[in-house]
């Protein structure tokens, strides 16, 4: 068994790497960095994505969204756990998304929010995500209503 | 589940800070209680962020612009600790806030960074969306009331801040 320490080091360098794969918009590693049956649950009232297929489709349709998505990390504490990111998420909305059936934003605009995510890790493949924004300042940015 | 990275006084800070935590919001009680029960865990000159509200500085503004407001929504509002990960002076306390909401238990996700100069805080960054609060607030005709006053308490701590300026 690897010493704590140890595990941290991992962990940090896996969220390295996950925000080097966030940040070049490469879906294939992002994906495959999470677990077979690992959730995601972005926390604005939704319910989590479960599983890696699931998680997949939720990420491909956010990088389709904001092709240039980025995280700019302020604060990181990698655990046993897993880690813990702060960031500002940047982009730039390719298109109009939909809420509720209705048409909002606008194809173009920039939104830069503050984000976190929270991060467990298994045997070294991520088992939960949760990641807390503020949606309506996302949605005021992106030209929302 | 808690995590500290490293050890020393820092991170006895933050073991002493989430213990502090859970204390403060596992009791229930009002506003007043609330926050005389925090007023040992954060700085005089505390800073308050949190999303669509005015940054709070200082206990005051604390108590009158955060949680005499949040008591006036959840009038037994609680949280508990989720998990918890601290490095340096740097520590994230993930939470579920409940409470009763138009008569009927409601429970939120928050995430807050906690800026800590010893044992106590002085600065919080609160991570918390409010979309799934107003759309609760939105389904429970009940909860209307309730979020008018809340609405009210806002107004009321800023009429006092602008007052005092």
């Amino acid at each position: 068994m690897p010493a704590t320490t140890d595990v941290v080091a991992e962990h940090e360098a896996m969220a390295q790497r996950y925000g080097e794969a966030w940040n070049s918009q490469d879906l294939d590693a992002i994906v495959s960095a999470h677990a077979e049956d690992g959730i995601y649950q972005l926390h604005v009232g939704e319910d989590p994505f479960e599983g890696r297929e699931a998680i997949g489709t939720e990420f491909a349709r956010i990088i389709a969204q904001l092709p240039d998505i980025h995280f700019e990390p302020k604060r990181l504490i990698a655990t046993e756990a897993g880690w813990t990111l702060e960031s500002t998420m940047s982009g730039t909305l390719s298109a109009p998304g939909e809420l509720d059936g209705e048409e909002v934003g606008s194809a173009g605009a920039k939104v830069a929010v503050d984000c976190l995510d929270l991060i467990v890790v298994s045997d070294g493949a991520i088992t939960e995500k949760h990641t807390y924004l503020d949606s309506v300042t996302l949605l005021r940015q992106a030209g929302g209503r | 589940m808690g995590a500290a990275v490293g050890n020393g006084p820092a991170v006895m800070d933050a073991e002493a800070f989430v213990r502090g935590f859970e204390r403060g919001w596992g009791s229930p009680g009002s506003a007043e209680e609330a926050a005389a029960r925090f007023d040992e865990l954060l700085d005089p000159d505390i800073r308050l962020i949190q999303p669509q509200l005015p940054d709070l500085v200082g206990r005051s503004a604390a108590r009158s612009g955060f949680f005499e407001p949040l008591f006036t929504l959840l009038p037994d509002a609680r949280a508990t600790v989720e998990r918890w990960a601290a490095r340096d002076d740097t520590l994230f306390i993930e939470l579920t806030m409940s409470g009763t909401l138009g008569g009927r238990p409601a429970s939120f996700r928050a995430c807050d960074r906690i800026t800590l100069r010893g044992p106590v805080a002085v600065e919080r960054e609160s991570y918390i969306d409010p979309i799934p609060l107003l759309a609760t607030v939105a389904a429970r005709p009940r909860a209307w009331p309730a979020f008018a006053r809340y609405q009210l308490a806002l107004l009321r701590h800023r009429r006092q801040r602008r007052r005092s300026r």
